[in-house]
């Protein structure tokens, strides 16, 4: 994805609109809202490697990866149709945010299936298994992502989600205003409850510990 | 760890994992992705279709309270007629009970009307609705800005003669255990004393009738009975599917099938209300039930803005009847 890439899907949907996405670009968003032969395809490759890191970095290597890749790429095609598609700027963004939200879905689901205890079970036998000074720091690391994993799935949906766009993204408020099509009080408000939220879970945990 | 970290430290694990494409862990089959996205948009679309349906529903719903206005006269307080023609009736509503009698009409707008042993009493509309009550027969008419066209039957029979013109409106007689819809039609309904089953019996045309575990199309000269819940009179209910949906079209009456006015704005909710009844028809299984009303709707009105759903509707139901 070029970094020059500010796209108004407002052009795609509405030619008439001041267009700044790419002419290809836009050319590329209205072959697949007409379902044009190889633009799905096209919007594959440009957007795979986007959706592909976001998934990655919520979830590292998650065994129902291609299921969740194909989820995203499903809801960028429905989000496409819908006409929030014209407040989107940003295309990667854009297409970000919707795989950190499947991905967050992907979270609950774990926790639904209790997947995640089983993994961190699984996490345990290896620290048992092996010298503990070789595997420390993955051991811990391990245990950081589940833990952080399992709390954002038991979070507010909308907090958890605006705490990883601007975590995990790095996008700040309009733009996570812009994203879920809330306000930038709003969003703000989310961001906030979501740190205060988290922030009480972490001390619960380092209580337990030194308990 | 005493010290919990701070927040945007938590992310880091998250942040600093770098993306990885190669490796049996992140293969992804692109077909099957290609292909989801290619059903995600048909089945979009096929959303914006059914949200196309339902607005049309919608805008059914209001034309519907509308005709019912019309068909009340357009007042609030002279929605039916009543004429005792045989013995006397009583008249419940809210303001109390009244004793009706021969020959002296009165209008009432809802409310109980009860006929007495050995005596009549006839309900009349605007638009020509006609219901005759019999001898102990009990009925309750809902209001018709609240209600819409239907009339309750308690106990006894009536015998309902409704105008074509009033079909888009689908006049409704509910009993206990069933809603008898008409579809422009002489019909008579009744509830047995002995079983209290719902009896209907057509004398013209066709009625769609609605109980606990399904529907039926009844044409005439046919009955149908609760008793059995499907067809307590041999043929009574309309012959199994065919092959070929065009001939079950043509078993229904010839007058059925006579093109209605049209184009216009009026046949609106009676286009809606036919591919809605169709589809819901289809939805349960109805399949033969539901080629009748859709081939309706195309035959009586081939350029509705309906028309393309109910073709597709049509197509998909013929293909699920065949063998």
């Amino acid at each position: 994805m070029p970094a020059s890439s500010r796209k108004p899907l407002l052009s795609v949907v509405a030619p008439e609109a001041p267009a700044s996405l790419t002419q290809t670009q836009a050319e590329l968003l209205r072959g697949v809202l007409r379902g044009d032969p190889g633009a799905d395809a096209a919007l594959y490759e440009t957007l795979y490697p986007i959706v592909a890191h976001a998934l990655q970095k919520v979830l590292h290597q998650p065994p129902d990866y291609e299921d969740l890749v194909q989820a995203a790429f499903e809801r960028i095609v429905r989000s496409l149709q819908k006409p929030s598609a014209l407040e989107i700027e940003n295309l990667g963004a854009w297409a970000s945010a919707i795989a950190v939200r499947v991905a967050l879905d992907g979270l609950r689901a774990r926790i639904r299936e209790r997947a995640v205890f089983n993994r961190d079970a699984g996490s345990a036998d290896i620290a048992q298994a092996v010298p503990e000074r070789e595997f420390e720091p993955q051991v811990n690391a391990r245990r950081e992502l589940n833990w952080l994993q399992g709390e954002l799935a038991a979070m507010n949906p909308e907090q958890a989600e605006a705490l990883m766009l601007h975590h995990v993204l790095g996008l700040e408020l309009p733009e996570i205003a812009s994203l879920t099509h809330v306000s930038e009080s709003a969003a703000q408000k989310r961001l906030s409850r979501g740190h205060l939220e988290l922030k009480r879970r972490a001390e619960k945990r380092a209580k337990g510990r030194v308990r | 760890m005493s010290q919990p970290p701070e927040v945007h430290e938590l992310f880091n694990v998250m942040k600093e994992r770098k993306l990885e494409i190669e490796g049996d862990a992140y293969l992804v089959d692109r077909q099957r992705v290609l292909s989801g996205m290619a059903a995600a948009r048909n089945a979009s679309k096929r959303r914006r279709n059914l949200q196309r349906v339902l607005y049309f529903a919608a805008a059914a719903a209001v034309l519907l309270t509308g005709g019912f206005w019309r068909w009340g006269g357009g007042t609030s307080g002279a929605a039916l007629e009543v004429e005792v023609t045989l013995g006397t009736a009583t008249q419940v509503n809210a303001s109390g009970r009244a004793a009706l009698t021969v020959k002296q009409p009165v209008h009432i707008v809802d409310g109980e009307l009860a006929t007495a042993r050995d005596s009549k009493a006839t309900l009349r509309a605007k638009g020509g609705l006609r219901v005759e009550l019999e001898s102990q027969t009990r009925v309750a008419v809902a209001s018709p800005l609240a209600g819409g066209q239907r009339i309750r039957l308690f106990s006894g029979l009536i015998r309902c003669s409704v105008p074509h013109q009033n079909a888009g409106t689908a006049f409704q007689v509910a009993t206990p255990d069933a809603t008898i819809v008409d579809l422009g039609t002489v019909f008579t309904v009744s509830i047995n004393e002995a079983n209290h089953a719902t009896e209907v019996a057509v004398e013209e045309g066709e009625v769609m009738v609605r109980y606990a575990s399904g529907q039926a199309v009844v044409h005439a000269p046919n009955r149908w009975t609760s008793a059995s819940q499907v067809a307590a009179v041999p043929g009574s209910v309309a012959p199994p599917l065919p092959a070929a949906a065009p001939s079950s079209v043509s078993s229904a009456p010839k007058r059925m099938l006579q093109p209605r006015p049209e184009p216009g704005a009026d046949n609106l909710d009676e286009e809606a209300q036919l591919l809605r009844q169709g589809l819901a028809a289809e939805h349960q299984g109805h399949l033969q039930e539901a080629v009748v009303l859709l081939s309706r709707l195309l035959q009586e009105h081939p350029h509705s803005m309906l028309a393309p759903d109910a073709r597709a509707a049509l197509a998909r139901v013929q293909a699920r009847a065949q063998p």
